[in-house]
């Protein structure tokens, strides 16, 4: 009796261990699969991503080196690394530094791809300069771009990055962050 | 003395029934003095030796060997105490078959204080006419040489006592005398007493002092033993 | 007579189950460091440094195909590169030279490239290390500078026999039955040193070559004249570094721009080649785990066979009590048997694994001209053999506890 209960346990045991470490691989490999495919997309260029309308309409990816704020429009979803290009020769921004209630115009001219072969005007690269740009820690601000044919709102919010998922959250706390912010604005 | 028993009780039990198999109010045997038991099968013989050997304990009683009150010891103890002080011959060699003559030999001290000595083990084969024997197996070795390898493993520790079972019940008559004559003399030479138990007359005869077991174990009067 | 010549005596006793316990033990853990060590060996070879690129511009197509194509003469370019738009990389701040090829061709079964000569002179395929035909490293002859000439790598020289200033005509295209340039008569003039990349496995000849070739049409051929039509297959490209030799930064956002282009594709080995072994990384854990299944099971049957075995030994364990051993002894002899034959099992599985990986290597080498060591100690070798002792240890215990539990007198059979 002992000894076929000590047998059994042993072929257990040699199956668990033997599922486990196929279970392992696995879920080393879910774990990466999540990572790839979860709702975190990565911005190309190591700036802050921020949808266009919606995270799969597309976004536009923020970075300041400087005082030089830098945008590239992408593709939405995982996409965050196909550029979009735009018609627009340049875009005009309303900026409002945190802390401040004024809001400044940030004009960012188009800065075609070379290596992609844009041109102004077919153009998914943007830069824009201002000195007050170099202390810029946060920011908001809101601009209109022809983004996929259509006249579309542009929201960013750095350094966070702007998901209007985020808002949808907010409102359903019962403050509408965007109201206040519009009423800032004006 | 040697042994110094004193009130000895064995109880057998099986399955809720106990039957006692040994009651021995008193018995002694001197430092190197040869005793020969007698008495027929199932009179308890084995069970005196085993529980003289430390290999069953006592139900009660005083059990002293070579010095030793076998009641007060631990199953290590009295593993210890056989390996120092005691070898025991069976009816059947119990040698290792996987072993030649000489290795069961130095077995008979591997597990003393002073561990084995080839020489010693060597000259013991000698002695009991096996020189020329050392490195067959038992299976090649006849029925007398094989008991007389286990005489030479009893040997090799230098016990104080040597208890011999049967020693010559699976031998043929004209070499259980060569063998019981053997077995007298290496103890005699090595001052080692010897305990043998046998039913065969002709096994006992030539020791001075023979006990009858009917008339050491009282169970068997009160129909204890079976 | 010491405790461990009564172990080994034991052993040699039952030396038929003793020997196929070991058997059985030596081929699990065989599988095992095989395993481990050809799957560690294969993640190195092939993430080690890029091989001394630091990015590969090509067509456009699969990033994977072309780090193959580029870096280990395998699969084919999804396309042709246009000269013009390889100068325009160059001029990049973060690319300080590129070696541009072309595949596409080869002899006898391995790749022919057409290169910039710069390639053998200036590329160091592994850190600090370039290309040399000097004898005292291994190589014959000299480097390429007429368009006739070629050189090529040791695998290749060694496969072919080659020797300096035998000719051949090169294959247009990789696969059995494509057509070959005929007339050609390209001649080998220098054979390179071993360098343990898949470099060994192909023959070089001069970038421009590629045009002259007879065979191949007009628009080909002026490509060696003109560069606004001249497309090559790809380009390594060597990135500036900056503080403590890290790449620019700059060069994720090269890789942006390139690859927003209809036409090219910028691909950085270290990061593609770590990618497929995470996906096929799951290979290896399903092999290894079998592996360890077996050794697993083989020490089960050694348990088994440990149990079996003192059954039979139920008397010779009460003599050796009898003789004055203790239970705590015949416990340990018990352990000791099952802890030699577990570890002995392991260092044999451990010498035939490396036996096997040494069969492979040399099977891995021929076809792929990476080169794979048998002495290469991966984390099976460092592990395996405590692993099996601790499992042997296991696979004793009970029949070490049985041995404890025995019964002298039962086992002895007193007959009266």
């Amino acid at each position: 009796m002992v000894r076929t209960l000590a047998m059994v346990g042993c072929l257990t045991a040699a199956f668990a261990f033997g599922s486990a470490v196929a279970w392992a691989g696995e879920q080393k490999d879910r774990g990466k699969e999540e990572k790839e495919h979860d709702g975190e997309h990565k911005a190309a260029h190591g700036g802050c991503l921020n949808a266009i309308g919606t995270c799969e309409n597309g976004h536009a990816e923020v970075k300041i080196e400087g005082n030089v704020l830098m945008l590239w429009f992408v593709g939405g979803g995982s996409d965050t690394d196909k550029a979009v290009r735009i018609p627009d020769k340049e875009i005009s921004l309303s900026v409002t530094l945190d802390g401040e209630k004024e809001a400044k115009t940030l004009v960012l001219k188009a800065k075609p791809n070379e290596l992609a072969e844009e041109k102004e005007g077919d153009c998914s690269h943007f830069e824009g300069q201002a000195d007050w740009l170099k202390d810029a820690k946060k920011f908001a601000a809101t601009g209109k771009v022809t983004f996929k044919g259509k006249k579309q709102d542009l929201r960013i919010e750095y350094p966070a990055g702007y998901d209007p998922d985020d808002d949808k959250e907010q409102a359903g706390e019962g403050h509408s962050g965007k109201d206040e912010e519009k009423a800032d604005q004006k | 003395m040697v042994v110094s028993i004193k009130n000895l009780r064995v109880e057998y039990r099986a399955g809720g029934d106990s039957f006692l198999a040994l009651d021995v109010p008193a018995w002694e045997v001197a430092d190197g003095e040869q005793v020969a038991i007698s008495g027929p099968s199932g009179s308890g013989k084995s069970t005196l030796l085993n529980v003289i050997a430390g290999l069953l304990p006592a139900d009660s009683g005083s059990v002293t060997v070579c010095g030793l009150e076998l009641a007060g010891l631990g199953e290590a103890e009295r593993d210890r105490f056989r390996a120092e002080h005691l070898a025991y011959i069976f009816q059947t060699f119990n040698l290792l078959q996987g072993y030649t003559a000489l290795e069961n030999v130095l077995l008979g001290a591997t597990f003393s204080a002073h561990g084995p000595d080839r020489s010693t083990a060597k000259a013991l084969l000698e002695t009991v006419g096996l020189g020329h024997r050392l490195h067959h197996a038992p299976a090649e070795l006849s029925i007398g040489e094989q008991q007389r390898v286990a005489i030479a493993r009893a040997l090799v520790k230098k016990p104080q006592l040597i208890l011999a079972d049967e020693p010559t019940g699976s031998l043929d008559p004209r070499h259980a005398d060569g063998v019981v004559a053997l077995l007298r003399d290496a103890c005699h030479e090595h001052a080692c007493a010897l305990i043998v138990v046998s039913h065969e007359a002709g096994a006992v005869s030539a020791f001075e002092r023979k006990v009858e077991f009917l008339s050491l174990n009282r169970a068997l009067a009160e129909g204890g033993a079976q | 007579m010491s405790f461990w010549r009564i172990v080994l005596k034991s052993l040699w006793q039952h030396r038929l189950s003793t020997a196929l316990a070991v058997i059985s033990i030596g081929l699990g853990t065989a599988l095992l460091v095989s395993a481990v060590s050809l799957s560690e060996q294969t993640h190195r070879n092939f993430t080690q440094e890029g091989l001394g690129v630091d990015a590969v511009l090509g067509p456009k197509g699969s990033p994977l195909q072309i780090a193959l194509n580029a870096l280990y003469h395998l699969e084919e370019m999804p396309g042709k590169l246009q000269w013009t738009y390889y100068q325009k990389v160059l001029k990049s701040e973060v690319v300080e030279d590129g070696i541009p090829f072309v595949t596409g061709h080869s002899y006898a079964g391995f790749r022919v490239n057409a290169i910039d000569g710069r390639f053998f002179t200036e590329f160091e395929y592994l850190p600090g290390r370039h290309f040399s035909v000097k004898p005292e490293d291994g190589g014959q002859g000299r480097l390429f500078h007429l368009r006739e000439e070629a050189v090529a790598g040791a695998e290749v020289a060694k496969a072919l026999n080659l020797r300096l200033g035998m000719t051949f005509n090169p294959t247009c295209g990789v696969n059995p039955g494509d057509p070959v340039h005929r007339n050609n008569n390209i001649t080998f003039v220098g054979i390179l040193a071993p360098t343990g990349t898949p470099h060994d496995r192909a023959i070089c000849i001069p970038l421009k070559t590629f045009c002259t070739l007879e065979g191949h049409g007009a628009d080909v051929q002026e490509m060696a004249v003109n560069e606004e039509h001249r497309e090559i297959s790809g380009a390594y490209l060597r990135i500036r570094r900056i503080r403590g030799g890290a790449l620019h930064p700059g060069i994720q956002d090269l890789k942006y721009n390139v690859n927003q282009s209809t036409q090219a594709q910028l691909v950085i080995p270290n990061e593609v080649l770590p990618r497929l072994f995470g996906i096929i990384g799951w290979v290896d854990t399903v092999l290894v785990g079998i592996a360890a299944l077996v050794t697993v099971l083989a020490l089960l049957f050694l348990f088994v066979a440990l149990i079996s075995a003192l059954r039979e030994r139920r008397r010779d364990l009460a003599l050796l009590r009898c003789l004055g051993a203790t239970r705590r002894t015949v416990f340990g002899l018990i352990l000791c048997e099952s802890l030699f034959i577990a570890v002995a099992g392991g260092a044999a599985g451990m010498l035939i694994g490396h036996g096997i990986v040494a069969a492979g290597c040399e099977m891995i080498r021929v076809e792929t001209g990476l080169r794979f060591s048998p002495f290469y100690i991966s984390q099976a070798d460092v592990f395996v053999l405590p692993a099996v002792a601790i499992l042997g240890l296991l696979a004793g215990l009970l029949p070490s506890v049985q041995a404890y539990r025995l019964g002298v007198l039962r086992n002895l059979a007193p007959i009266s």
